[in-house]
């Protein structure tokens, strides 16, 4: 008896695999024309960007927090005015290696409060909810690399900013304790006789194979408990960073990040918030340390469908609010710098007097990197990846380059 | 053996058969399909679900409620939609009217809600389907439109609820305004299609004339309330006609409109067409159908017995991907799976490893139907896994070989059938049946 470990192993030594290795694992990714990561981190419930990045500067931050006010002795003051969750000393080593920007007050067009049309409006990439049928992230696939399968969702399926007409994969350790003998070898030879199932079933195959490379020993099941939560983020990233880093691995990667709707008792130095942000934090420090030496090729942006109300609410935590923060992480960064055209925090300031009023459009920031990251002509940004986003400009000089 | 005929009865038609069903097909697999059109709606007879106007009910006040009041409101909505779901499954399961299941799959995709990202949903979700699809699945498209249209789940996911005419004297007062959400949906996945002849204008006119059709559970029967005081006043034009009764009767007969217009004859004929019969169906049948739609003024039986008597429906190939949660009901169905034999967790589970889990599908368009949707690597090696699993944890007697050849027929090759036969135990036959593309086609 063996397993699908064995299995795969064997297929690949193997007079069968001659004929297979033509299809896999090799030309799933490798035909990739470039060597530049992109990762992004979907951070999904709305991460409350004044829990993450405070502007201890603002004369009006400690009042209009109250409860929820970091003190700011504990911050990690970064820049005059805002400084990072005491539990983010990783971002801040980031930052001062130069390898870290905050993005503070951003925001994508959309501008109501439900989380399903914000992510919809974040991911697909377009003005009102469901104004686009496909993810802007896909569409960047196609002026990437068409032709080749260069993006690896690492989630159960694949999150709609990646689905669109280009072909994208996804991976997560599988569920399944596969105990099948020649089961897997048996199903090929059914496939056989069907070209569409046989080239789908050999991809799926080439991905299980690189992910057993990757998992390395450890148990896949219990690994699919663990990454079904927030908690196994770090896990995920790791292995996330694994494959990035191979030469025959994607280039376009999607993680996801649940967790951040806080709306009740989401704690300051301590409690819900600051627990993810660990999480969060210790999955990038993952990235970094699995990707190597490619690290220097990559920029990781991590988004949120919207921020959170400036005030607590009734329960000791924030509501669906409009503006947050975005952070971006990599080597090919010019990092080291909070960008902000910050709008203030007295009662004036805010948007419908509840909200971060929102200064930096999300899509000019995935604009500035991707027009650097990979040449990317800003016709094309303003038109294919962001329909009728002329007004949102690239915010120029995000990278190294 | 399974006839061409009593294959595609059982598989296009139907959600896959046991032994024995397929036997009572053979007689006559036509007659077989046509005759489910001469039982009644197809209604969940389990008088311990609750009605969408019990869930609104008791969300009553629930601004107001505590922390924990809250949580525990969720949990009962949660376990509820699970009771919900789980009746809908066995239903799906035993019922001598396969075609008519098929048919409520088929509208309620149509008539997508979902309380996917959106938990304001979950409490009427389940009941939708009883509610607003069911009753109507062998009445008339207008009717099942409007009920639809004025169910808690639908008012609640598309946000009509919160539309206010701008110049309503609750607008006014609140400062709060049009919701376009619902209108736009109606026009673009329900009755016209988005190349059906609408402007952005027309979506505007429409959303206001739906202004003031929000939930309530303290009233009207069945949680929908229409509430005068929302209501945008004034005339409104919508593809060229005037509503200005200022009433609920504006939306009642815009619906009505919509349902007659020839664009949505087009759009339904073509959504049907290509869910059952080819993901690329003749122009030919399509057009049969949206006449007979036509014809008969959205009489849904007679659209239905169009379909059944096209050529197309009997000798089109099996092209057509099963989508997951049909293929994991034939399933078992295939092995007449006893209704204890699998708790329904486990089917829910395997729905969302397949990529379609219940009630949650990721936007107003529902699931995609075709091929390419559901042949890729992450599908494709999900269902050969949970194939296995399946396999190995009901443990069926029946010698797979046989069960192929008795579902399947001329339908499955002989290399399959083969393979099949050499399996080292009949788990692993079972398995590789169910894995076979002939399976998960059809």
């Amino acid at each position: 008896m063996t397993n699908r470990r064995d299995f795969l192993k064997c297929m690949c030594q193997s007079a069968i695999v001659a004929m297979a290795s033509s299809i896999y694992p090799g030309t799933l990714f490798a035909d990739a024309l470039t060597d530049k990561r992109f990762v992004v981190v979907i951070l999904r419930g709305g991460l409350d960007g004044l829990g993450a990045l405070a502007p201890y500067g603002d004369p009006n931050y400690t009042n209009i927090r109250g409860n929820l006010a970091l003190s700011t002795d504990g911050l990690l003051k970064v820049d005059p005015l805002f400084g990072l969750h005491p539990g983010l000393e990783s971002f801040a080593n980031l930052y001062k290696q130069g390898e870290m920007i905050a993005i503070p007050a951003s925001a994508s067009p959309y501008r109501e409060r439900s989380h399903f049309d914000a992510q919809n409006v974040l991911e697909l990439g377009g003005i009102r909810p469901f104004d686009l049928k496909s993810g802007w992230l896909n569409r960047l696939v196609g002026e990437v690399n068409a032709n080749s399968e260069i993006a690896l969702a690492f989630s159960q399926g694949v999150p709609q900013m990646l689905r669109g007409k280009y072909d994208v994969n996804s991976w997560a350790p599988s569920t399944y304790e596969s105990t099948g003998n020649d089961y897997f070898s048996l199903v090929r030879q059914i496939y056989a006789q069907d070209q569409k199932f046989l080239n789908n079933f050999d991809k799926a195959l080439g991905l299980q194979e690189m992910g057993m490379d990757v998992l390395d020993g450890q148990n896949e099941k219990q690994l699919s408990r663990q990454t079904r939560t927030p908690q196994g983020f770090p896990k995920t990233a790791e292995m996330a960073g694994k494959w990035l880093a191979r030469i025959d691995g994607p280039r376009i990667a999607t993680l996801e990040l649940g967790g951040w709707d806080t709306h009740v008792q989401q704690g300051t130095e301590g409690g819900r918030l600051a627990n993810n942000l660990s999480l969060f934090a210790r999955g990038i420090d993952e990235l970094k340390k699995n990707l190597g030496p490619a690290w220097s090729k990559t920029v990781v942006v991590a988004v949120t469908e919207f921020g959170r109300t400036v005030r607590p609410n009734g329960s000791n935590g924030t509501d669906h609010g409009t503006a947050g923060t975005a952070f971006l992480f990599g080597g090919a960064l010019k990092g080291g710098r909070i960008i902000h055209d910050w709008p203030g925090l007295a009662d004036s300031q805010l948007y419908e007097n509840r909200d971060v009023k929102p200064t930096i459009d999300v899509r000019s920031v995935m604009k500035g990197i991707l027009k650097d990251h990979y040449n990317i002509p800003v016709a094309t940004l303003d038109t294919t990846i962001y329909p009728d986003s002329s007004s949102a400009k690239p915010l120029e000089g995000l990278l190294r380059v | 053996m399974a006839t061409k005929d009593t294959y595609i009865a059982s598989q296009r038609f139907g959600l896959g058969s046991s032994f024995h069903e397929l036997e009572e097909i053979s007689n006559n697999p036509r007659g077989w399909v046509k005759n489910q059109l001469n039982y009644g709606a197809p209604q969940i007879k389990d008088s311990s679900l609750q009605s969408s106007k019990a869930m609104a009910s008791e969300l009553q006040g629930a601004r107001n409620f505590s922390v924990e009041k809250k949580q525990e409101q969720r949990k009962f909505f949660r376990q509820n939609l699970n009771k919900e779901l789980s009746a809908r499954f066995y239903m799906a399961l035993t019922s001598e009217t396969p075609f008519l299941e098929r048919l409520v799959l088929f509208w309620n995709n149509h008539f997508t809600v979902s309380n996917h990202g959106k938990g304001a949903v979950t409490p009427y979700v389940g009941a939708y389907e009883r509610e607003a699809i069911r009753p109507h699945v062998l009445g008339n498209f207008e009717d099942m439109l409007l009920a639809v249209a004025k169910h808690p789940a639908m008012l609640t996911y598309l946000d009509n609820s919160r539309s206010f005419g701008p110049n309503s004297q609750f607008g006014k007062n609140r400062k709060r305004g049009l919701n376009e959400n619902l209108a736009r949906e109606i026009l673009e996945l329900h009755t016209l299609g988005v190349h059906g002849g609408y402007s952005q204008s027309d979506v505007i006119e429409f959303a206001k004339i739906l202004t003031g059709w929000t939930v309530n559970g303290t009233r009207q029967i069945d949680g929908f309330q229409f509430i005068p005081r929302m209501h945008e006043p004034g005339s409104k034009t919508l593809l060229g006609k005037t509503y200005s009764s200022g009433t609920m009767a504006e939306g009642e007969q815009a619906l009505r409109d919509l349902a007659r217009h020839p664009s949505t004859a087009q759009f339904v004929a073509t959504k049907l067409a290509i869910h059952f019969l080819s993901d690329t169906p003749s122009q030919q049948s399509i057009d049969a159908l949206s006449r007979s739609f036509t014809a008969n003024r959205g009489n849904l039986k007679a659209v239905y017995e169009t379909l059944i008597n096209l050529d197309e429906a009997w000798d089109a190939p099996q092209t057509k991907m099963k989508k997951p949660y049909e293929y994991i009901i034939s399933s078992c169905r295939l092995v007449s799976l006893p209704k204890d034999k699998l708790k329904f967790n486990l089917i829910s589970q395997a729905a969302q490893q397949l990529g379609e889990p219940i009630m949650q599908a990721p936007s107003p368009a529902g699931w995609p139907e075709k091929q390419d949707d559901w042949l890729t690597p992450n599908s494709i090696m999900s269902r050969v896994e949970w194939a296995q699993g399946f396999s190995q944890l009901i443990r069926n007697d029946d010698n797979p070989y046989a069960l192929a050849k008795a579902a399947l027929g001329e339908n499955i090759s002989e290399e399959t059938l083969k393979w099949i036969e050499r399996a080292p135990s009949p788990v692993d036959g079972l398995a590789l049946l169910l894995a076979s593309p002939e399976w998960q086609r059809r």
